[in-house]
């Protein structure tokens, strides 16, 4: 009897460990795939055909389903008003359920048996990585509208093209500002133990140090890790003036709370997972007064954004809150661009012709493709003031 | 030395958190024989309990009570439905059933919630005592004492009470105890539903703390597994001191060694307690149950 017991002892242990192996990456999985409805006719035909990968169920659906509805509000735009080279456009919608290998199964569909004049996605950098891998091969421009990690437009791809700040400019903005604009000289950073977390760590303390700042901690954590009052005590023993939140809104707003429960009245800083209006459902008062970088927000008063905000609104009834809609809506026209000044959709005619735009004046700022297609659009910085977001800085 | 303290106080009481949850999980053991895998989806139907009685405007101390009784109904169709068919086989295929009961009801959750985390307010929510510098969250405070009384109130019913024999006398060797006339398929039911009920506590008290979502019970569960190891299996003053200890670990392998390490110490921990001491740190070498 004991030497089973302790059999079953020994084979439980291995399973715990095992099993908290795949919790560590146990994402919120979904109900079921709902593919797109990919047209089957093949060929170039009539129309420009863009394939579309994102998340559009699970988890990340909500932010998937974003990104489609911008896109294909520009498609239905310029359709409207006669497409483009005598043409029209299409969007071609898959679902890759946040998972390498369906995203690279989805893409290579959509080349091989759609035959796809253009690409874009995904919400996750890894992801988006590896799908550009395929669609290099074929040179075929790539939209990348959402994911931000720096390496996406460091690969040496010619047909790659990313309207949205990166992580590292994204960072530098968040430095350039403190400096400026802030008291906050001593800065706690406490960040998501993954490539993202770290890298955004590591960048701010190289640019902050460099402009006279100091950093007090470097705290990690795990993604989907709910209890944060070690790192925060840490913290709290060494008295910065601010702190550096390196993470997703989930882990963050959590954070934010128990830093108020553990009493520190630190200002908080984050960079684009506290955009929209999730960190103050999630975090109420905690987030009050938290500063972060910004893509873009439904702001009033500027024409190019109004009207994009009441376009959106009469299509799906609901207002844009955050980038995911915005980029995807901004990539299709700046494709539509290339299309033009290319004359034809010649897959190396169109992606020398994006190389060349300058100034495309989208409802996210001003867009320039630099040589390895990364656009140089400047990163706005957003205030959660009274429970609402507004943007106090923007270049 | 506030520091300190303060990272003491921290794992104290999430602690006391894992020994309510281990306490449940180690006495469906102790009388089933049953590694429940699905312990901790029963804390994320306490919560989603929580989160919907606070919605249709029932007060959070009354919400917990309700969480309480509705995660022991949910063990008790899980019981009629996974375990008791399975109560004549080999232990690993009731510990593989667990599995699938925890795999479905996430899956259900999700289903029916979606995969969006929910916020639970309590009337605590937010609020913090402030000791000479050292903060508690109140929520935090109510866990903790919440827990303990679950616990001594557990512990009590298993030492003095005829319940309380007849679940020990069943860990024990169940052939004898039923020789002697104690309805162990009486007494494993209500040892599944006592345990799993409990859980669904914890569920309903960490919600307002954290979030409520469908897949917050796994990472309850393996910590929770990770606590009865340490204590014995089976064993409850084990589990209790075990979860303790446990966030204590935590705590300072966090605040003096490295936050990015922390899970990786707590399981080298496990490790070497599976290696060295398998029977648990706290159970005699007689192996004593329950």
């Amino acid at each position: 009897m004991k030497r089973e017991f302790k059999k079953i002892t020994a084979l439980l242990g291995t399973a715990v460990l095992t099993l908290s192996l795949v919790a560590g990456c146990a994402a919120p999985k979904g109900a079921e795939q709902t593919s797109g409805t990919a047209a089957k006719d093949s060929g170039s035909g009539q129309e420009i055909k863009i394939g579309f990968v994102a998340q559009l169920s699970g988890g990340g659906a909500l932010y998937g389903k974003q990104m489609e509805q911008g896109a294909q509000l520009a498609v239905d735009e310029i359709n409207q008003a006669g497409g483009i080279n005598g043409k029209k456009l299409k969007l071609l919608p898959q679902d890759d359920q946040a998972n390498p290998s369906e995203s690279v199964k989805v893409t290579q569909k959509l080349i091989t048996e759609d035959h796809i004049d253009a690409w874009m996605g995904t919400l996750k950098s890894s992801d988006t990585l590896t799908d550009l891998g395929i669609t290099s091969k074929q040179n075929i421009p790539s939209f990348v509208p959402i994911a931000v990690a720096d390496n996406i437009t460091n690969s040496g791809y010619t047909n790659v093209f990313r309207n949205v700040s990166n992580n590292s400019m994204q960072v530098k903005a968040l430095v350039d500002y403190i400096l400026k604009n802030q008291p906050h000289k001593r800065i706690a950073l406490i960040s998501e133990n993954t490539d993202y977390g770290r890298g955004l760590a590591d960048t701010f303390e190289k640019n902050f140090t460099a402009g006279g700042g100091q950093i007090t901690n470097k705290e990690f954590y795990n993604v989907g890790q709910k209890e944060f009052n070690d790192q925060l005590t840490k913290i709290k023993a060494q008295k910065p003036d601010a702190i550096v939140i390196g993470g997703l809104v989930a882990e963050g707003a959590l954070i934010a709370k128990q830093a108020q429960e553990l009493g520190l009245k630190f200002q908080l800083y984050s960079y684009g997972g506290f955009m929209g209006s999730a960190p103050i459902k999630l975090a109420g008062n905690a987030v009050e007064g938290l500063i972060h970088t910004e893509y873009f927000t439904p702001i009033k008063g500027d024409k190019k954004i109004e009207d994009f905000v009441n376009a959106y609104q009469k299509k799906y009834g609901e207002i844009p809150d955050s980038y995911y809609s915005a980029a995807t809506y901004d990539a299709v026209y700046l494709y539509a661009e290339g299309l033009k000044k290319a004359g034809s959709n010649d897959l190396q005619k169109v992606n020398e012709a994006l190389h060349t735009i300058q100034n495309y004046q989208g409802v996210m700022g001003s867009i320039s493709f630099d040589e390895k297609g990364q656009a140089s659009t400047k990163v706005w910085i957003g205030q959660i003031k009274d429970g609402n977001q507004v943007v106090i800085y923007r270049p | 030395m506030a520091e300190f303290a303060q990272t003491l106080v921290n794992g104290l009481t999430v602690g006391t958190l894992y020994s309510l949850v281990a306490l449940g999980l180690t006495i469906i053991y102790g009388v089933m024989n049953l590694a429940n895998f699905a312990q901790g989806e029963f804390a994320m139907i306490g919560g989603f309990a929580a989160f919907f009685l606070i919605q249709a405007g029932i007060p959070y101390p009354l919400a917990v009570v309700i969480a309480f009784a509705a995660a022991g109904i949910i063990g008790l169709i899980i019981h009629l439905l996974a375990n008791y068919p399975l109560r004549q086989s080999e232990p690993i295929n009731m510990m593989l059933s667990s599995l699938g009961v925890s795999l479905f009801l996430v899956n259900l959750a999700q289903y029916l919630f979606s995969p969006t985390p929910q916020v639970v307010e309590s009337p605590l929510s937010g609020k913090s005592l402030n000791f000479f510098g050292i903060f508690v969250s109140q929520q935090r405070l109510l866990i903790a004492f919440v827990s303990i009384v679950l616990c001594v109130v557990t512990y009590l019913l298993l030492e003095y009470t005829r319940f309380g024999r007849a679940v020990r006398a069943a860990s024990l060797d169940p052939d004898t105890a039923v020789i002697y006339g104690v309805p162990t398929k009486k007494i494993s039911f209500l040892t599944f539903v006592l345990g799993v009920a409990l859980t669904g506590v914890a569920g309903a008290l960490v919600a307002p703390v954290y979030y409520v979502y469908p897949t917050m019970g796994i990472s309850l569960t393996l910590k929770a597994f990770v606590v009865v190891v340490l204590g014995g299996m089976g064993n409850v003053v084990g589990a209790i001191a075990g979860g303790l200890v446990i966030g204590l670990i935590e705590s300072l392998a966090g605040g003096y060694i490295s936050t990015g390490f922390q899970d990786a110490i707590v399981f080298a921990v496990l490790f070497l307690v599976l290696v060295f001491r398998p029977e648990g740190i706290l159970t005699k070498v007689q192996g004593e149950k329950v």
